[in-house]
């Protein structure tokens, strides 16, 4: 076994359609309840609008529709993640709405396996690795490049 | 590095650019002894601190220009334009020398500039000895101004001196300006009924100390000879105000109306000097003289102190209060609401108040963040002079309005455009020397930058009497360039605005043209990055014109807040025309979007539809009129709520895209509404028009 093995990471791991995702915890900020988004017109379709949170304007990102997912009518487990990410060597916050939290989990960096391209019904391009974890795969994803202001651009 | 060594940087970068800014003056004014005497000051104060925060490097460099300034304020070396280059060049050295890393190649530089310095202060020492002397025996008094000499004057106008306007209280101010002064009035009034309310009866004893000629205080009274008596004595062959126990003593006998003898305040001066035994000290001339220099440095930091109307803080405290304001502003707009919905009869004047001071909170604490072009206008007169001694033209920079304020973080984002725009006039605008008087124009080119406010924007014009730029050889490089078809027919302002097209701007083109096009379009975008625009306006061997227009400050705006079904939106106040009713009717069914309002038609859009808003428009609709440089179009919206106080914040990188919003606000009720950037808005309609 490689030195590594004995370093762990926390991750959240939240959920989109019927697949875990996770997430290092330093990048998340704050978890909030779905509160009503104020619209941009003309912007796109992932880019839901802003929201104001303490006095910040802040733009809010539709998860799902960023990684090619159906969107769906939002239930009361919707959740705004408010995530911090390296964009044009500036850090900023960006919230983005993912279908349900669920829990804080270590990780031995040792067990993360390369991401998988095969077979997803999703956007894979924001996969940075695999966590195998209670005998399922959890997806670990690279939120800087999935929330950052060049990919929004691209997509349209 | 320690607070201490932040501190000193910070003053010291301001000492550095009065030292610049006092040294461009000097260029102008090359005698004016105040200027060289600033400089001095500047260098001193450099030196001294560098010393002391361990910058030994600044220290002793600083010190070598002081000697050469120190001869230049004796009057050995003369002010010339070399002395200044070498001193201007300094004056960028001083900075790298503050900056943390002193590299091989700044001590290289260092050790140049150093020889170069004093080389000066040696040889034109000895060049200017033979002038000198001749100069000392011209004037003998050249030499005196070092030292001070206190002066008894008596003062005693005659009865008529108000008669023709003089007033004397302001002779006095006047010679208050010369040095230290202690002054005793005295008045002789009749009786009442003798009493001639024109009349004079008033006299003054002055006791001055000063550095000035004894020539400079008769001049004060020059135009009051004839109508008054006046005495000046000299009591004390050096400045009475280094010795507080006298000056306490002479002032115990002043006043009671009565004129103090300059007898008696000789005999006191006298007593004074021989009971604390002084008369050794005053002996020693070099002493006498750095006495002297010390009073007159307690003298100048006196006259400084007074006129010293501002304070320096941190900018991060200046944000942070805007911050606050910002936040005290949302907070009052939930309290207006809260009132108006309960109506709380009580409440509502208290409401109202709290309305009015906040906007005049809000308004006081923008001022503090503005700050005034002034700033710029040094590094520009330096920029302009460095560029045409390289193209060996001769031009001046010539200001007006530099007092005009503008916002901190404007004045930041505006300096690359302008020094562009200079850069631009400097290289492509003003032809050579040679060309100039071809044209019969003045040999001396002269760029001007004019700043004014208008309405709730600022407009910075930036022009010259230069060659100006032919439209027909812009009109051949866009269509060389496939930029527009050759048979269009563009209207003059259509062809300048090509100019603005990021494809126009090649090196290539330009040298030839009229060189105008080089990254203006890099210009036009920085500047409505701000919420600006550009303005160019041509006449060929006349000269051209470049207006900036900015808005005064970015965070806080008055607007208009609309709705759309269950939306809101604000309209900057400072673009609103007119509101017009309009129904529903008259706006679905407008043929091509042209709208009859007030017996005017109007194009217009409507905004329900256009940002696709839920719900249906009301059957009375409003129609806001925007105006944008001469355009005026019509917004059809569903209604007008009001005015509002707008606390603008970005809307973040990811919507950069979309161009009609520059930001957005938080409503008292925590609700989100987007501010509308209206000059977008009509740009977008513009272009759409031109399509069909």
């Amino acid at each position: 076994m490689i030195q590594e093995t004995n370093q762990t990471n926390s991750y959240l791991t939240f959920r989109l359609a019927n697949q875990t995702f996770a997430t290092n915890v330093n990048k998340v900020m704050n978890i909030l309840e779905m509160i009503p988004i104020t619209r941009v017109p003309k912007a796109p379709a992932q880019l839901k609008g802003v929201i104001n949170l303490r006095g910040m304007v802040l733009p809010v990102i539709d998860a799902r529709i960023r990684m090619g997912m159906q969107s769906e009518e939002y239930s009361k487990n919707t959740c705004i993640l408010v995530m911090k990410i390296n964009s044009d060597f500036d850090e900023i916050l960006v919230g983005t709405i993912v279908d349900a939290v669920h829990e804080v989990i270590e990780v031995n960096q040792g067990i993360i396996m390369p991401p998988q391209t095969v077979g997803a019904k999703y956007k894979t391009k924001f996969t940075q690795g695999i966590i195998p974890f209670k005998e399922k795969f959890i997806m670990l994803l690279d939120i800087d490049s999935m929330l950052s202001v060049q990919q929004q651009m691209i997509a349209e | 590095m320690d607070t201490f060594q932040r501190k000193f940087l910070e003053e010291a970068t301001d000492l550095i650019n009065t030292l610049e800014q006092s040294l461009l003056s000097l260029e102008l004014d090359p005698n004016n002894s105040s200027i060289i005497d600033e400089i001095f000051r500047v260098m001193h104060s450099l030196k001294g601190g560098g010393g002391m925060f361990g910058f030994e490097k600044l220290s002793e460099f600083t010190h070598h220009l002081e000697t050469v300034y120190d001869l230049v304020r004796k009057h050995k070396v003369a002010v010339n334009r070399e002395l200044l280059d070498i001193t201007l060049t300094s004056v960028d050295h001083l900075r790298n020398l503050l900056s943390t890393e002193v590299t091989p190649a700044i001590l290289a530089t260092n050790d140049i500039l150093t020889q170069r310095i004093i080389k000066f202060s040696i040889e034109d020492h000895h060049q200017n000895t033979s002038i000198l002397s001749h100069l000392e025996l011209l004037d003998p008094e050249q030499d005196i101004p070092e030292s001070f000499v206190t002066y008894n004057i008596r003062f005693e106008p005659h009865a008529n001196i108000m008669h023709n306007g003089t007033n004397p209280l302001l002779l006095l101010d006047e010679l208050s300006h010369l040095g230290l002064t202690l002054v005793n009035y005295m008045e002789h009034l009749p009786a009442l009924e003798n009493l001639e309310y024109q009349n004079n009866y008033s006299s003054w004893q002055i006791v001055l100390a000063t550095n000035k000629p004894r020539e400079s205080i008769l001049d004060v009274f020059i135009f009051v000879e004839d109508d008054a008596h006046i005495v000046v004595e000299e009591i004390f062959p050096n400045s009475i105000f280094q010795f507080p126990d006298l000056v306490n003593k002479i002032s115990e006998n002043l006043g009671n109306n009565q004129l103090l003898e300059t007898e008696k305040i000789k005999l006191l001066v006298a007593e004074y000097v021989k009971a604390n035994a002084i008369s050794q000290s005053l002996n020693s001339v070099q002493e006498v003289a750095e006495d002297a220099s010390v009073v007159k440095q307690k003298l100048s930091s006196f006259s400084k102190e007074s006129v010293i109307s501002s304070i320096r803080v941190s900018s991060d405290k200046i944000d942070q209060l805007m911050n606050l304001v910002s936040e005290l502003v949302t907070t009052q707009a939930s309290l207006s609401l809260y009132v108006d919905k309960h109506n709380l009869h009580g409440l509502t004047q208290i409401s109202e108040n709290i309305e009015n001071i906040t906007r005049m909170l809000r308004d006081t604490a923008f001022t503090i963040s503005l700050i005034p072009l002034e700033h710029l206008i040094t590094r520009f007169k330096r920029l302009v002079r460095d560029l045409s001694n390289e193209f060996g033209k001769d031009i001046s920079l010539i200001t007006e309005g530099a007092e005009t304020e503008l916002d901190k973080t404007l004045i930041q984002s505006i300096t690359e455009p302008m020094m562009h725009l200079l850069r631009n006039s400097i290289d492509h605008g003003i032809e050579t020397v040679h060309e100039r008087i071809a044209k019969g124009k003045p040999a001396q080119g002269k760029i001007y930058i004019k700043a004014f406010y208008s309405g709730s924007y600022v407009h910075i014009q930036v022009s010259d009497d230069g060659r100006g730029i032919n439209p027909d050889f812009i009109k051949k490089r866009a269509t060389e360039k496939g930029l527009i078809q050759s048979d269009v027919n563009l209207s003059q302002k259509e062809i300048y605005d090509l100019l603005f097209l990021p494809g126009f701007s090649t090196a290539d083109v330009v040298t030839d043209v009229s060189g105008r096009g080089v990254g203006m379009d890099v210009v036009k975008r920085k500047i409505e990055e701000i919420r600006g625009s550009v303005d160019l306006h041509s006449d060929i061997d006349v000269g051209t014109t470049l207006t900036l227009k900015l808005p005064i400050t970015l965070s806080i705006i008055d607007g208009l807040l609309v709705n759309l079904g269950s939306e809101q939106y604000i309209i900057p106040l400072s673009v609103v025309d007119k509101i017009y009713a309009a129904t529903n009717n008259e706006i679905q069914n407008s043929f091509n979007n042209i709208i009859t309002l007030d017996g005017k038609q109007f194009p217009f859009y409507n905004l329900h539809d256009e940002f696709e808003s839920d719900g249906e428009s009301p059957k009375k609709q409003e129609v806001v009129v925007v105006k944008f440089d001469e355009q005026k179009i019509g917004l059809a919206v569903d209604y007008v709520v009001g005015e509002i106080q707008a606390v603008l914040k970005p809307l973040g990188k990811h919507f950069r895209k979309q161009e009609f919003f520059s930001g957005a606000t938080i409503l008292g009720n925590g609700q989100i509404a987007l501010v509308l950037d209206t000059s977008k808005v009509i740009s977008e309609y513009t272009v759409m028009q031109m399509i069909e």
